[in-house]
């Protein structure tokens, strides 16, 4: 009996090597391994396809003659083979450091793309950071690199994105590029996205050059929405001044009081994230203008207040 | 039926081990072994295998040779396999995340090996501008890197979101790591008498204090167990959730989380200081409500009464 991962190297081989594709009773033929009964090496030869396309290896079912019905399998070699890094030693250990400094949680284990690699180099290093991982991220980052134009379902709508680039940022992914809907560049949280990321044909667009996707995002959370630009005005006692002024930058400071307290402004267009920033100093802080956002921030705390009465 | 792991995750290491050993020709077994993180007979395994294989009609020249003479390894006759399988999409999503991630790091060589690496596999991966990780370079965090390292005592200012409040400890620091967008500092608290888990981005000072301490015997799950997992102690709230609030499930550790039909969420959360549940609801807002336990129940609507009455005035 032949053992199952010697009949898989084999048939790895085979498809790699093969110019045509090779039908399903080709490749039972000349692979060893595969029983003589129809029903049995249709099912084997099944479990063997996913489990070569279960560890990423291109297994492709095409027509035979390019034409005709007839169809067979190969993997074609481009697909296939890693491009050539010529990473040096001293380069092959920096990457391990890395992937050992750094977990990407919820991600595959660094072992086997390490491997792919050329196996471990140098010394591990000891964990210093964790970045989340999000179920749309791969695809989206494949998107990326093919080119991809994107389809998704965010905040209830559905969404075509041109993925220009993707960020981390203050512990959340975003994907940020051309939203062919509103016919702008914008940014999405990437955890935010419901559901499945459908990718179109590669080569669809072309990234704008030296493009760096932080400076798209822009650097506050109150900037990330799509409402009109309104300045808001809030007072922040001088207990959390220091800290809100390094958040925010000393040019947002519009007036400091004798008290030690500051009143900054911020040109915000997502009053939801711009409400969390001011409720997360409790006490500390009071929209002051402009009287409309001063009467929503009112409104929304009056709603909390009475809810749970 | 479902195909075994094993023989999917053995194929791996031996689409990824024959390149390397094609390639270096004569290399040590115990060198392969060691590079590759298997057991010298799980190599020794995967090496009987591959004289079994290579391509139709597998006669002697068709298949792959292995040749080991003083524990040093030849292959020959596999150019098939002389490059090893592509990288998934998770694969290099996750080494050049991590690899940008320890470039953002405060104090890293911009131009070291780490650099040029990332350089050639993001040129490989068509990923050359698109990947960036932003890890953050809070004020303080290179003196208490340094402090950590030389075991030396500091004394730092503090600012405690959950009590809302600013105090001065000495601390030892154990390590000093990014988790959760955010860079913390554990540490044996001299006044607490206890560790301690600091937000680097709120100690507002760091004095040193000129003494130094004993490290305790590292300890690798340390910061694992710190960052994800709450004190025993802890009070326990329990929420009910709008599909809206989502988020929440997904950036706290919740002890039980179970989404219903209509996408509502009822999830339990330890509340390790009455400040934080506030912020929660008060950002929640209706999205949002306390099941249990009854004396929480009104958190979020007495912290909304106390902050309205900055507005009445």
């Amino acid at each position: 009996v032949t053992d199952r991962l010697e009949r898989l190297t084999n048939l790895v081989a085979t498809l790699l090597d093969t110019r045509r594709s090779l039908t399903l009773e080709e490749i039972v033929e000349v692979v060893p391994g595969y029983p003589d009964d129809k029903v049995s090496y249709r099912r084997q030869f099944e479990r063997d396809k996913e489990t070569l396309r279960g560890i990423g290896i291109p297994v492709r079912l095409e027509s035979l003659d390019g034409l005709g019905p007839e169809q067979g399998y190969r993997i074609p070699p481009e697909e296939y083979y890693l491009p050539s890094l010529d990473l040096t030693p001293d380069e092959q250990a920096a990457l391990h450091v890395a992937v050992t400094a750094v977990r990407l949680e919820g991600g595959p284990a660094p072992t086997e793309a390490l491997w792919k690699l050329g196996g471990r180099e140098g010394e591990a290093a000891h964990a210093l950071a964790a970045l989340p991982t999000v179920p749309a991220l791969p695809a989206l980052f494949d998107a990326y690199r093919t080119r991809s134009t994107v389809t998704f379902s965010y905040r209830g709508a559905a969404r075509h994105v041109d993925p220009w680039g993707i960020l981390f940022r203050r512990g959340h992914w975003y994907v940020v590029g051309h939203d062919h809907d509103r016919g702008e560049r914008r940014s999405f949280r990437v955890d935010r996205i419901d559901g499945d990321v459908d990718a179109g044909p590669p080569g669809a667009f072309e990234p704008p050059a030296r493009l760096e996707p932080g400076a798209v995002l822009g650097d506050e959370p109150w900037r990330y929405g799509e409402e009109d630009v309104v300045v808001a005005r809030v007072l922040v006692d001088a207990s959390r001044a220091a800290a809100v002024i390094e958040q925010v930058g000393e040019p947002a400071v519009g007036e400091r009081r004798a008290d030690g307290s500051v009143v900054i402004e911020l040109p915000i267009t997502n009053t939801a994230a711009f409400r969390s920033f001011v409720l997360d100093l409790l006490d500390a802080a009071e929209v002051v203008g402009p009287p409309e956002l001063r009467a929503e921030m009112v409104a929304w705390l009056d709603r909390i207040a009475r809810g749970a009465a | 039926v479902s195909p075994r792991p094993l023989a999917g995750s053995r194929l791996r290491r031996v689409l990824a081990l024959v390149p390397w050993i094609a390639e270096h020709p004569g290399a040590a077994l115990a060198d392969i072994a060691d590079r590759f993180g298997v057991s010298a007979v799980e190599l020794e395994h995967d090496l009987e295998l591959l004289p079994l294989c290579g391509l139709p009609p597998y006669t002697p020249d068709r298949l792959i040779e292995v040749e080991i003479v003083d524990g040093h390894v030849w292959i020959r006759f596999a150019e098939y396999f002389d490059r090893p399988l592509r990288l998934s999409s998770e694969e290099g999503l996750a080494l050049l995340a991590a690899g940008r991630a320890l470039l953002a790091v405060p104090g890293s060589d911009d131009h070291g090996a780490l650099a040029t690496a990332l350089e050639k596999l993001a040129g490989a991966l068509g990923a050359t501008e698109g990947l960036a990780v932003e890890v953050g370079e809070p004020v303080h965090l290179d003196a208490l890197r340094q402090a950590a390292d030389a075991h030396e005592r500091v004394e730092i200012d503090y600012y405690s979101f959950g009590r809302d409040a600013t105090t001065t400890r000495e601390i030892d620091l154990r390590s000093v790591f990014h988790a959760f967008g955010h860079w913390y500092a554990a540490a044996y608290c001299r006044q607490a008498e206890d560790e301690r888990l600091f937000r680097v981005d709120r100690i507002r000072r760091v004095r040193p204090t000129g003494d130094h301490f004993d490290p305790p015997a590292r300890d690798e799950a340390h910061f694992g167990d710190t960052v994800y997992h709450p004190r025993s102690d802890d009070p326990r709230v329990t929420l009910e959730l709008d599909p809206e609030a989502t988020w929440v499930v997904e950036s706290y550790p919740s002890e039980e989380a179970e989404e219903r039909r209509d996408g509502s969420w009822r999830v339990v959360l330890a509340v390790s200081e009455r400040a934080w549940l506030e912020r929660l609801l008060l950002d929640l807002g209706p999205a949002a409500r306390v099941l249990a336990p009854p004396e929480l129940r009104s958190v979020g609507a007495e912290a909304a009464n106390r902050l309205m009455a900055r507005y009445r005035q």
